[in-house]
């Protein structure tokens, strides 16, 4: 399967990146609830960038673990601003947003693998991994 | 010219292979069915045969069409398949790891001696003929290897599913209300799966109440305790409540120490009382038959039973 | 006009019925959360039940907008209660650690109407006789709903 990369600029992107990442999951053979997880990791990163950032995208791409699994893993990347406290971001309930503060801490626990860099200079980069 | 420093097959090992091959399938055969690895309740003489010679002939043919020197060649496609295939059907029916690797590995002492015949006096061919055909024969029992314990991997994980589904029972005790008794160690995975039964059958049930009856759980960990609260949490969700029985002493002891919340989770000593509550949260009573009928004879009929009465007469 | 339009809002009784069948944007949540407070204001309506059965995916946006169309309401006199989260969508909304406190959530319509006729009689005045035993007393065999 083919990786795919959709661009994040405005909020009906985020509907976008949700359905295309449920659609990728569907084809991969996850299960309906991995489906959702990711999809709703996939909205709530991808609003971020819209939200935070104003513009980026996500690349969705098949994965291989090593003990033979399939899976599939979003590369959430903006060059806005960044995170100055990630570790404050992280915790469940923190926002500078007036949001629920639960979109990074949330798909932590919605994905296997969670990985997240982000300076001023080169902005936000989220990776997350979810195994079938 | 071909160079002499490459993996390769000369066409002579070829032509060996395809005139003498029933001289090899038959030493190979016999090797087979005389060797301690031969168990005949797994697979027939007659199946052996087959398998042997279709591999023989995949062989040849796959070296007649490129040099032998490259096993990921496209030419070996056909061969590489069936050898998956066979590795799956040996995984299948429950050959050791090292049987399954034995077969393949043990066509080298069928086919060396053939090559010595035939190269004698030219020892500098035949040493490197053997190696490149010993090389050949590692690559193929690697194949049988990987895919014997690919295939394994996957039954493993198939029946660990049936058992998964087993254990975790999801009971319809009365008109919306579900148990599910939780027996014996839960790992995470376990958890999760009862989990999500107990959701669906919610949903596919219309029950509005559920019983998670701890009785047979014998130690209470983090994990635990946190899977039955994010269980009774996506219940709420959904619109279904459900009830804790079974909390021997002990496991509540161990909660407490943990530093778990239990008081947003409706607890019940016995899986007994749990029903009797259960029954209450939908608008039911139990009652002895002595007090039904005391209610009858002071004219509190329900509705339900007019109707039935009305019907019956009429 | 937002994409909110395509949601209709029914009022049955002194209910305001909500059934999302979109995939929502953003600006379609905000938008069906004031036209709902709007709806609730100009009827004089009771209850919002708001269905998300067929919804497939709820982020924290939309869970937001749950919990604070509850709270309005709340403060406008209204019972909010939401029907149909499926069991995945359920899961994920925990995990994600979105428990919709202050919200109400049934399994159905069904019970959805029930536990607002409970609270003030949902359909208003005309409930019949028969309804009035409802919840006070069950057979012991099936059930007898909508019977
Ligand atoms: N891509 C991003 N660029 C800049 N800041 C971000 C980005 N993503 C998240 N943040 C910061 O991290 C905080 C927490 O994000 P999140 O957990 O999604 O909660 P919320 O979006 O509700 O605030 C945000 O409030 C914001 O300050
Ligand atoms: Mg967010």
């Amino acid at each position: 399967m083919e990786s795919r990369a959709i661009t994040l600029e405005s909020e009906h992107d985020i509907v976008v990146a949700r359905g295309e990442v449920r659609a990728m999951a569907v084809a991969l053979g996850f299960r309906l609830i991995d489906q959702t997880r990711l999809a709703t990791v996939a909205s709530e990163l991808a609003r971020n960038i819209v939200k935070y950032a104003g513009r980026g995208q996500v690349i969705a791409q098949p994965a291989r673990h090593a003990d033979g699994r399939e899976g599939l893993r979003l590369i959430f990347e903006d060059s806005g601003g960044g995170i100055p406290n990630i570790e404050a971001a992280m915790r469940d309930g923190f926002s500078t947003g007036r949001g629920l503060g639960q979109g990074l801490p949330g798909s932590r626990r919605l994905a296997h693998e969670f990985e997240i860099e982000s300076s001023a200079e080169r902005g936000t980069r989220v990776t997350v991994v979810r195994w079938i | 010219m071909p160079s002499s420093t490459k993996t390769q097959i000369s066409g002579r090992v070829v032509e060996l292979l395809s005139a003498r091959r029933d001289e090899i399938l038959n030493i190979w055969i016999k090797e087979r069915l005389e060797s301690e690895d031969f168990r005949d309740e797994l697979i027939s003489k007659h199946e052996l045969r087959q398998q042997s010679q279709q591999i023989v002939e995949m062989l040849a043919r796959a070296l007649q069409e490129s040099d032998g020197s490259d096993f990921d060649h496209p030419s070996f496609d056909e061969l590489r398949g069936f050898l998956n295939e066979i590795s799956r059907q040996r995984a299948v029916k429950g050959y050791t790891p090292s049987e399954n690797a034995t077969y393949i590995l043990s066509l080298r002492n069928v086919v060396l001696p053939i090559l010595a015949e035939d190269f004698e006096g030219d020892t500098v061919t035949l040493v490197r003929e053997m190696d490149h055909f010993t090389r050949l024969l590692d690559r193929m029992g690697l194949v049988m290897v990987e895919n014997f314990i690919r295939s394994r991997e996957e039954i493993i994980r198939q029946q660990r599913a049936d058992m998964l589904e087993l254990s975790t029972p999801v009971i319809k005790v009365w008109d919306k209300i579900l148990t599910l008794p939780i027996i014996g160690t839960l790992d995470s995975r376990r958890a999760q799966m009862m989990t999500e039964a107990l959701l669906q059958r919610i949903v596919d049930t219309g029950s509005t109440v559920a019983i998670l009856d701890i009785t047979g759980v014998r130690t209470m960990d983090t994990l635990v305790a946190n899977h039955l609260i994010k269980t009774v949490t996506a219940a709420r969700l959904m619109g279904a409540r459900c009830i804790l029985t079974g909390v021997s002493p002990s496991i509540a002891q161990t909660m407490v120490q943990l530093g778990i919340d239990l008081t947003e989770i409706t607890t019940r000593a016995q899986m007994s009382d749990g029903i009797r509550l259960a029954l209450e949260m939908i608008g039911r009573k139990v009652v002895s038959a002595a007090a039904l009928s005391h209610l009858r004879a002071n004219g509190a009929t329900p509705p339900a039973q007019k109707t039935e009465q009305t019907k019956s007469e009429s | 006009m937002n994409g909110s339009q395509r949601i209709p809002i029914l009022k049955v009784g002194r209910v305001l019925v909500v059934p999302v069948q979109v995939d929502m944007d953003d600006q379609t949540v905000i938008g069906l959360q004031e036209r709902i407070l709007s709806e609730l204001e100009r009827t004089g309506a009771r209850g919002v039940l708001i269905d998300i059965s067929l919804l497939e995916m709820v982020d924290s946006f939309i869970g937001r907008m749950l919990s604070d169309i509850a709270a309005m309401a709340r403060i406008m006199d209204a019972r909010t209660v939401v029907v149909g989260i499926q069991p995945a969508v359920a899961i994920t909304l925990v995990e994600l650690g979105l428990e919709l406190r202050g919200v109400d959530t049934v399994l159905n319509v069904d019970e959805g109407i029930k536990l607002l006729r409970a609270e003030f009689g949902a359909y208003g005045a005309d409930d019949d006789e028969d309804d009035e035993f409802q919840g006070e007393w069950h057979s012991f065999g099936e059930s007898r709903h909508h019977a």
